[in-house]
């Protein structure tokens, strides 16, 4: 055994680690007896608590009710594992304990930030994997809905603002021109979308900008 | 009550409101009969209070009055009644507190059905071994 080898090298030369699952929504629905009824229901409740309830959160932090914000973690930790959303219940769980012990100071914007990521998301995965989430979500278009070509540009146009401004909100605004964009366009959305997930904006704004160009060749 | 063939009552108290609903689609049935909700502490015991249901789903982490207080009161002008501790959290001094309280058992979450049910199970055998002393 080589103990002084550092850590890192170790790492590097052995195959990487496998990626942590996102979502376990299979899991969560057997969780639930294989009631796809009830997982749609408590999945399009989830999809619209999530939003106001970080809202709440970020409320609390700048108040610095510690213990509300606490609670607001414990509670969203609890939902998030229960439908599948396993990186915001991890992410959530981090946060509380953090809170808890009150060890680690919380950057604020930066938390919420995350979680804005991470909602955004967890509302389009959410959205993909249940049928009837588009007509109870208040969030984007369905993917069947017909969309303008005015309203496109007008969504691209904003992306790019939020891409340049390096704003978190351009991961909503994606997520809901995926869902405009349906099965068409799927190279052009896989670069962006892999960009944004990097929270890679300068080449977010390139792809975006190759994705405007192919729209315009087909039209 | 749970003897004479009627279904055992069961009561929720939890500050959200999707929690309430999902333990109440697992909870209501042909089995049980979820008799009411509450989303705090304050009003849990009032409804505890009056509608004397055999089991509460009593979760631990609420505002203002937490679930452990709330279990302390209901245990002590309601013996009889079953309390379940619905939690997400494994902290060790906060289940030994709740058993210490007179809790019967735990919901933890993320909520699997079967389990649920199973611990519901147990909680009216405990309800028929406390209504027979």
């Amino acid at each position: 055994m080589n103990k002084s080898r550092p850590a890192d090298v170790n790492e590097i030369t052995k195959t990487p680690p496998a990626i942590e699952a996102e979502f376990e929504f299979e899991a969560a629905l057997k969780r639930l007896g294989g009631n796809q009824e009830l997982f749609s229901r408590l999945a399009a409740r989830f999809a619209n608590d999530i939003t106001p309830m970080i809202a709440d959160f970020g409320q609390y932090l700048k108040q610095g009710d510690i213990s509300k914000a606490t609670l607001t973690m414990h509670t969203l930790k609890g939902l998030a594992g229960t439908i599948g959303a396993i990186r915001m219940a991890r992410h959530a769980a981090k946060v509380e304990l953090r809170l808890h012990t009150g060890e680690v100071a919380i950057d604020i914007d930066s938390t919420l930030n995350i979680f804005s990521v991470l909602t955004a998301r967890t509302q389009a995965a959410l959205m993909a994997n249940t049928g009837t989430l588009s007509l109870e979500i208040t969030a984007p278009p369905s993917a069947t809905a017909p969309i303008d070509a005015t309203t496109l540009h007008t969504m691209m146009d904003e992306l790019d603002t939020l891409l340049r401004s390096a704003n978190m909100r351009a991961t909503t605004v994606f997520s809901q021109l995926e869902n405009a964009f349906g099965v068409g366009n799927k190279q052009q959305l896989a670069a962006l979308s892999q960009a944004i997930n990097k929270l890679d904006f300068k080449r977010s704004l390139q792809c975006s900008q190759e994705l405007r160009a192919s729209i315009e060749r087909i039209s | 009550m749970a003897t004479n063939n009627k279904k055992p009552s069961v009561l929720i108290i939890d500050d959200n409101e999707m929690t309430r609903s999902l333990l109440r689609s697992i909870i209501q049935g042909d089995t049980y009969d979820v008799v009411g909700e509450a989303s705090n502490g304050v009003t849990g015991l009032e409804r505890t209070f009056k509608l004397s249901p055999d089991i509460v789903c009593l979760d631990i982490s609420m505002p203002d009055m937490n679930g452990l207080e709330v279990l302390l009161e209901i245990k002590k002008e309601l013996p009889q009644t079953v309390v379940l501790m619905v939690t997400a959290s494994n902290d060790i001094e906060t289940v030994q507190q709740a058993i210490k309280n007179g809790a019967s058992g735990f919901i933890v979450k993320p909520f699997v059905l079967g389990t649920v049910l199973d611990t519901l199970g147990n909680a009216v055998q405990k309800l028929n071994a406390l209504k027979s002393l």
